[in-house]
């Protein structure tokens, strides 16, 4: 089973075969869960997203009209759901606000906290700071990326996937990945120079 | 920092910040979580057997019957029929290519051969007037007669 070509298992499954329609789900429940990643932002939440897909995909699946390009069909179908997700993210991140305003009436501000948890970390904990600092950045430069460059990065970088496995999800050339990766790296440079790192250049 | 070195530091820094473990997959707890769309997935596989099924018992019921085997008889010799017809180039109306000898008893005329070409040269029609006149060249029997007697004469 494990070794069948999509097209193989998209027939099957498009005719009841669940088992098949399972490894589909197995094969792309990586990459789908990396491209809700680089769009929600949240890993749990990404899950809730590939997993909305995989089970749309089983009601629309005799649709496919090209089953060799399941793993393009699906991740579209992936970004809709995580798109989605998001909004209600969004939403719900209104009342961490509220929090944070309520805190501030309170009189202490988030800065103050961050100063008062500087003073307490010891200096031997200060070069975990530093990196987790550098980590904070390279995020905060990720969010700023376009959206179809920080899904080659995730894709990429999440579960280590080939240039292959990105081109059968993403329907472009092993060229063009490496081009958009080249570019995303740049740009994260550039950022995080802005950012305070001057020593990082590409 | 070398240019290579910042490539490979900023590879660490997205590894970590992207913090992606290789997901798993868990198919039952998919299945029990969308279990309506997994059944929809499901029934497909039922309509496919359903159908297969449905032939299967037709074929029994016609092949299981004597009416059945009969139907299925004639409509294959009326098949072999229209296909040694088709393959001949002439159906009912077309000129026949070149003439043909009349039979001269009532028992050639009745042979397939003739009646073929006779249904060649002008359809049922022709056929009608060929059996007519094979009755009239057999003139009147009685009506005891055998099939084998009627054509011999």
């Amino acid at each position: 089973m494990n070794d069948r070509p999509d097209n193989v298992l998209v027939e099957r499954a498009a005719r009841g075969d669940g088992d098949s329609f399972t490894e589909l789900c197995r094969r792309y429940y990586g990459p789908m869960v990396a491209i809700g990643h680089a769009i929600i932002g949240d890993r749990h939440l990404a899950e809730d997203a590939a997993q909305q897909a995989f089970a749309k995909a089983a009601v629309h699946l005799p649709g496919l009209r090209k089953p060799e390009q399941f793993g393009r069909w699906v991740a579209a179908i992936c970004r809709n759901e995580a798109k989605d997700l998001a909004r209600v993210r969004r939403g719900l991140s209104t009342v961490g606000d509220l929090v944070e305003e309520a805190v501030r009436v309170e009189g202490v501000s988030p800065s103050d906290r961050g100063q008062h948890a500087y003073d307490t970390v010891s200096p031997s904990d200060r070069g975990l700071e530093a990196r987790d600092t550098a980590g904070e950045a390279v995020k905060r430069a990720l969010s700023r990326l376009p959206a179809e460059v920080k899904e080659v990065v995730y894709l990429r970088f999440y579960d280590g996937l080939s240039y292959e496995q990105i081109s059968a999800v993403l329907g472009i050339s092993e060229q063009a990945i490496n081009g958009r990766l080249r570019r995303a790296k740049r740009k994260l440079a550039q950022y995080l120079r802005r950012d305070g790192f001057d020593e990082v250049c590409l | 920092m070398s240019e290579r070195k910042d490539e490979k530091w900023l590879d660490s820094q997205l590894q970590r910040a992207i913090n992606g473990s290789t997901p798993a997959f868990d198919a039952e707890s998919w299945k029990q979580k969308h279990r309506d769309e997994y059944q929809v997935l499901l029934s497909r596989g039922g309509e496919g057997k359903q159908s297969v099924s449905n032939a299967g018992r037709t074929v029994r019921v016609v092949w299981g019957s004597w009416i059945g085997r009969l139907a299925v008889a004639a409509t294959i010799a009326v098949a072999v029929g229209l296909f040694v017809l088709s393959r001949d180039g002439h159906g009912p109306g077309q000129p026949a290519g070149s003439p043909r000898s009349m039979a001269k008893s009532p028992a050639k005329m009745m042979t397939m051969m003739s009646l073929q070409a006779a249904y060649r040269r002008g359809g049922t029609e022709a056929l009608d007037r060929q059996f007519d006149k094979a009755l009239k060249m057999l003139g009147p029997r009685t009506t005891s007669i055998s099939l084998k007697e009627l054509l011999e004469g």
